[in-house]
């Protein structure tokens, strides 16, 4: 709509359109005989900002260009009504002059954020210890600070019919392949939906598979780990409101990834990555595999074992698989309940959990010594992936490994790890295969084994496929 | 795609588990006893099944149940046990196979091949013989503070550790043999006041017991011939009342056939030991390069005599231990073809050549 | 029809080993054991040999043809009517090797491991699996096949140092005790356990290599592979085993695996029948796929899905199980399957070679 150059006609226009909204507020001036009209949200500016870098350079100089008068940088001209509008609703506040069929846009908006925070779910011993926070802008303005190349893009979108969440892309120009970019870019352009809960929301539009337990896409709140990926040629998508951001196309192994495998030795960092490999099969198998081994096979472990395993079976009534369903069960109540209770009590929960439970359970013969041992491992094991939703994915996939175990022993632990092979192998993200094997000369090289930094002198051939050298010269003072 | 899934797997549920057992209810047969039920052809097959009792903190008794049955094949007696005590009797760990001395001598081979139908048996069990009253032996609760089964086998496996015994397991012997010709010297006890000894082996021709017995010191000749490795086997021997004690540190046997273009002349087994000197008898003075070489003389006569009497035992027996017939038959294809191995063998003129050489003598000059 | 993702080299290698090993593992000493005797791993050795050259007819045909899968220039050759029939000959026989395949390891798994579970059960997992990885592309059913590979090697590693156990090295003389007849005729029946690499005849144009040089390469060095497992396998039965043993144990492998015996572990044989599965399904699903895509090209254009396909080759299969159930109808089937085979991956390809060599105009118009 176009504006009147009347003030009255605009403010009636806005009362109008913000009649319900009890903090609108169209603030009066009269200064040296020409009229002005302010309209902002007293919810939403600043008070303080409006009086000193707007109304008082306006009481001295009335009649002079608005844009030389205003000290804020955050300045804009619209003749556009519904521009306005949103200006508004942003938190800007809006002059206008008696006379001018336009509106000037200054930002004098609040910023309530809170400061930048040490990571609380991604720990790490080495390295920097900054989170990204709610704000949107900080967080580029943290991404920014750690890569200062031109090739460095952010694209912002606003996302969400009502919340008009601000949503930005990031990605590297000169190593990201185009097609991903515009992949991801085509995606997130197609959410049409009233708000937007990041990152759980865009996770679940814009992933490939609908019906995958598995995590398509990385979530992660620390700046240099989201830097590492964007070197990678991958995208990342931060909103506002959220302090993690999405990373995307990561493959299945990104999720056992940490920030620490590259801190340390690349021979730790490697031992320290099989580590957490292998509590993957176990935080899947391990009951599957005592439950088998109790009940179909006792021949694969040797007279004494079997003899120590079957004397702490003796007075168990249930069977194995119960056994085991309960004391996963009650490990996966225990979990949900230190999450969600206010920590000081947490601490307790762990102890009548792990002592209490624990103890007397075995006392009074409802479960074995030997499944108290198993069930703790199982829970300790998926605890080390560093991906929560990769060590939920996991957690959960042990119980119907555990069901088809105790129907067919280990051929039906066999068959539900082939399952899940297969499931990875087929899986897509945005076009990419999501799981590659890892003994397939992956170019990354960093897939079950962290390669030293002078080996991998190639970025991965999915994302990177125009710029693929990552690494010239390496450790080349030796020459 | 997952509902079809979900529903197979909610099929099976409640279908059942078809081959789950429940670990408590089983009973692991640790060892078994073979033996004819008095003048019959009835089997009598005696058991122990282990297990750990009063298991509970960190303790626990490892005892041994004796159970006796009889019936006319191994499945039959097994069959006829399960009338008479509950819980599911299987052979998933059975360790050892202990035979009565008669049931040896009758083809025990024709009854043990059934064995390899047991689908879940590790066949790594031994197989031994058994001098004296079996029964008696195994229904022993408690055998030097051990249970009968931990006992027996535990003697079987220190003393295959040390090298000093053949070992025998089940596989090897049973549906005709993994040897060329099914002559075997099993492991023997025999009583020895309440309780049993290892001694020496007892020979087998074409898997029926002969009756030729070698002792402790001959078995570990007779391994030595057969090609085992040294492993600091002890030796000891007296010649010309003079005592010796050492240990072996590398064995290495050779064969070789010396024939004529239509039969086999003689074999020479020449075996080389190098030996660790332990002691004497000499009391302490320093062994002198002469002192040594006459000490290597000695030992290497000692033992080639032994060496001879070994193999004359072995022929007598008509077992052929030593796998000759196989490598004949592997080097001189023609020759054995021609010639009939049982009945040749006893004859056969064979001869050992020890040779042996002190390498050090400890830690002790 | 999907367009197919190119393999690379490697990928290549890594299906046709897998494909070409399969049940024949544990039963390839024993069926020797009574025609080649001793001289097993002699038969083993000549039919890799044989092996080799049906590699290079078949590179050589598709080299002919390096933009279209076999499937695809059947009816270029011989022309549409009798192309169609070829294909639906090669899908069929493709649906008979994996269901024999599926029906043999089931069949092991229940004799040596599931005596109570109905056999059906047991059929319909490998099935579900086998058609779950074929609905996919060659790609992906490479990714596949190289995460199992993992376990085969595990699998050989375990079969050799199972060897230590009672080697003896004299079993396997003397060298040819009834001359070259009975080797010969080994290596007929050792030759079946090397079919596989007939892979090539579909994967032909979709793997990406510097040169087609290579592609022949990849296949060469699969065989090869291919023929030590085996070859390992057989030495390490006759070695470890007498004849007359061999004789009356089908499966000699997991009486050796018996032997093992570590602290805390024993029995590994049925470990190793379980990660077995691995290697048979890797076999079934290359065969359910080079179904599948034999009957998608029943129509010049495509008929049908694949996803369609594979499922209803499952059924059929799982419907056909039923069937057969004694084991000497297993062993029969599979003696057809063995002629097929012989025929479909040997004869046949020398045939279209030769005919579309006559007709060598049709090439230079391509």
């Amino acid at each position: 709509m176009k504006l009147s150059p009347s003030v009255e006609e605009t403010e009636q226009y806005f009362k109008q359109l913000f009649i319900d909204q009890s903090d609108f507020q169209a603030k009066r001036l009269v200064i040296g005989g020409t009229e002005f009209r302010l309209f902002y949200f007293d919810t939403l500016i600043d008070p303080s900002n409006v009086q000193d870098f707007i109304l008082k350079p306006l009481l001295l100089r009335p009649q002079d260009p608005i844009h030389e008068v205003v000290s804020i940088i955050d300045y804009a001209e619209t003749e556009q009504a519904d521009e306005a509008v949103h200006a508004i609703m942003y938190g800007k506040t809006v002059l206008q002059r008696s006379g001018e069929s336009r509106l000037y846009l200054l930002g004098a908006d609040l910023k309530k954020e809170r400061s930048i925070n040490i990571p609380s779910n991604e720990r790490v011993l080495r390295g920097a210890n900054e989170a990204f926070i709610e704000n949107i802008d900080t967080n580029l303005n943290l991404m920014r600070k750690l890569i200062n190349t031109t090739d460095f893009v952010v694209k912002t979108y606003t996302l969400g019919r009502l919340s008009q969440t601000k949503v930005a892309i990031m990605y590297i120009k000169s190593i990201a392949d185009t097609s991903f970019v515009n992949e991801v870019d085509r995606r997130l352009q197609s959410i049409d939906i009233d708000y937007v809960e990041a990152p759980g929301f865009i996770n679940e539009l814009i992933q490939d598979q609908k019906f995958s337990l598995f995590p398509q896409l990385l979530i992660t709140e620390r700046p240099d780990r989201a830097r590492a990926y964007l070197m990678e040629g991958k995208v990342v998508v931060s909103t506002a409101g959220s302090p993690d951001v999405i990373i995307t196309p990561v493959s299945f192994w990104s999720f056992f990834q940490s920030s620490d495998d590259y801190q340390i030795s690349w021979i730790l960092g490697t031992i320290f990555r099989l580590l957490r490999i292998s509590c993957f099969f176990i935080a899947i198998g391990l009951p599957a595999v005592y439950v088998s081994v109790s009940s179909f096979n006792p021949n694969l472990l040797p007279i004494n074992f079997v003899n120590t395993l079957q004397s702490s079976l003796k007075y168990i009534t249930f069977p194995p698989v119960v056994e085991a369903l309960a004391m996963m069960l009650l490990l996966e109540i225990l979990r949900e309940a230190t999450i969600r209770l206010a920590s000081p009590v947490g601490q307790t929960i762990g102890v009548v959990g792990g002592i209490v439970v624990g103890t007397v359970v075995v006392q009074s013969n409802l479960v074995s010594n030997t499944m108290v041992i198993v069930a703790a491992l199982t829970g300790l094991a998926s605890f080390i992936i560093p991906s929560y939703e990769m060590s939920s994915a996991i957690r959960l996939l042990s119980y119907p490994a555990l069901l088809l175990a105790s129907l067919f022993g280990l051929f039906g632990l066999a068959f539900f790890f082939m399952m899940i092979c297969i499931h990875l192998c087929q899986m897509n993200t945005i076009g990419l295969p999501y799981y590659t094997p890892p003994f397939a000369m992956n170019p990354a090289k960093d897939t079950l084994l962290r390669a030293p930094l002078w080996a991998k002198r190639t970025r991965p051939s999915g994302t990177a496929k125009a710029n693929k050298t990552r690494l010239r010269n390496p450790r080349g003072w030796k020459r | 795609m997952m509902r079809v899934i979900a529903a197979f797997i909610i099929c099976l549920l409640l279908t059942g588990c078809w081959d789950q057992t429940q670990l408590k209810k089983l009973l692991f047969v640790d060892v078994v006893g073979l033996d004819y039920a008095g003048d019959s052809k009835q089997i009598q097959l005696n058991y122990v099944i282990s297990s750990l009792r009063e298991a509970s903190q960190g303790g626990g008794k490892p005892s041994g149940l004796f159970v006796q049955s009889i019936g006319g094949t191994l499945y039959d007696a097994v069959n006829n046990t399960n009338k008479e005590m509950p819980g599911v009797l299987n052979t998933l760990e059975t360790r050892l196979y202990l035979i009565s001395n008669r049931f040896a001598k009758d083809d025990p081979l024709s009854y043990l091949n059934s064995t390899a139908q047991f689908i879940s048996n590790p066949l790594y069990a031994y197989l031994a013989v058994y001098d004296g009253d079996l029964p008696k032996l195994l229904a022993k609760k408690k055998v030097k503070n051990l249970t009968v089964a931990d006992f027996l086998v535990g003697i079987l496996d220190e003393e295959k550790k040390r090298g000093r015994i053949p070992t025998n397991k089940l596989l090897h012997l049973i549906l005709g043999g993994t040897e060329f010709l099914n002559d075997f010297a099993l492991n023997r006890f025999e009583p020895y006041g309440e309780e049993a000894r290892l001694a020496g082996t007892a020979l087998f021709s074409d898997g029926k017991y002969t009756g030729v017995n070698l002792d402790n010191e001959e078995t570990q000749l007779a391994y030595l011939l057969e090609g085992a490795k040294g492993r600091n086997q002890f030796f000891f021997s007296q010649a010309e009342d003079k005592k010796f004690s050492a240990l072996l540190l590398n064995a290495k046997r050779k064969f070789h056939i010396l024939s004529t273009s239509e039969s086999v002349r003689e074999i020479i087994i020449s075996l080389k030991l190098d030996l660790k000197l332990v002691e004497d008898g000499n009391g302490s003075k320093n062994y002198t390069k002469k002192i040594m070489n006459d000490l290597e003389k000695t030992i290497t006569a000692d033992l080639t005599v032994k060496s001879a009497k070994v193999i004359a035992t072995l022929q007598k027996a008509n077992c052929d231990y030593l796998q000759l017939g196989h490598e004949v038959a592997a080097y001189h294809p023609n020759l054995y073809k021609a010639m009939n191995w049982r009945e040749q063998y006893p004859k056969l003129k064979i001869k050992p050549i020890v040779k042996v050489r002190i390498l050090n003598t400890g830690i002790v000059e | 029809m999907s367009k197919e993702e190119t393999i690379s080299g490697r990928q290549l290698f890594v299906l046709v080993f897998m494909t070409q090993l399969g049940t024949e593992v544990l039963s390839l000493p024993h069926a020797e054991a009574g025609i080649a005797g001793h001289d097993t791993w002699l038969a083993v050795l000549l039919s890799g040999l044989f092996a080799q050259a049906g590699i290079v007819l078949i590179w050589w045909v598709g080299s002919r043809y390096p933009s279209l899968n076999f499937f695809a220039y059947t009816s270029r050759i011989v022309g549409r009517p009798i192309g169609a029939c070829l294909n639906l000959i090669y899908g069929c026989y493709y649906v008979l090797s994996g269901f024999l395949l599926t029906l043999s390891y089931s069949d092991i798994l229940n004799r040596w491991m599931y005596i109570l579970t109905p056999r059906w059960i047991i059929t319909l997992m490998i099935l579900i699996v086998g058609g779950y990885a074929a609905i996919s592309t060659l790609k992906r059913i490479a990714f596949v096949s190289q995460s199992f590979m993992i376990l085969a090697i595990l699998g050989f590693l375990l079969i050799v140092f199972s060897g230590i156990y009672g080697f003896d090295i004299r079993n396997l003389l003397p060298v040819l005790t009834d001359g070259w007849y009975p080797v010969m005729k080994g290596t007929y029946t050792a030759f079946t356990a090397y079919v596989g690499y007939d892979l090539l005849l579909y994967a032909y144009p979709y793997v990406k290599t510097r040169s087609k040089k290579k592609v022949l390469l990849a296949m060469t060095l699969a065989n090869a592979c291919t023929a030590v497992y085996y070859i390992a396998v057989c030495l390490i039965s006759t070695t470890t085993f007498g004849l007359k043993q061999l004789l009356v144990i089908p499966e000699p492998l997991v009486f050796i695996l018996k032997n093992y015996r570590v602290e805390v572990l024993q029995s590994i044989d049925n470990l190793f029948l379980i990660v077995y599965a691995c290697i048979v399904l890797a076999t079934i699903y290359v065969y359910f796929y080079l179904a599948a895509k034999a009957f998608q090209h029943l129509r010049g254009s495509g008929l049908g899905k694949q996803q369609m396909w594979v499922w209803s080759i499952v059924v059929i299969c799982f419907i056909g199980g039923f069937f057969i159930e004694k084991r000497s109808d297993i062993r029969q089937w599979a003696e057809i399957q063995d002629r097929l085979s012989v025929i479909l991956v040997v004869a046949l390809p020398c045939l279209l070679l030769m005919v579309s060599a006559m007709r060598g105009v049709t090439r230079s118009s391509l």
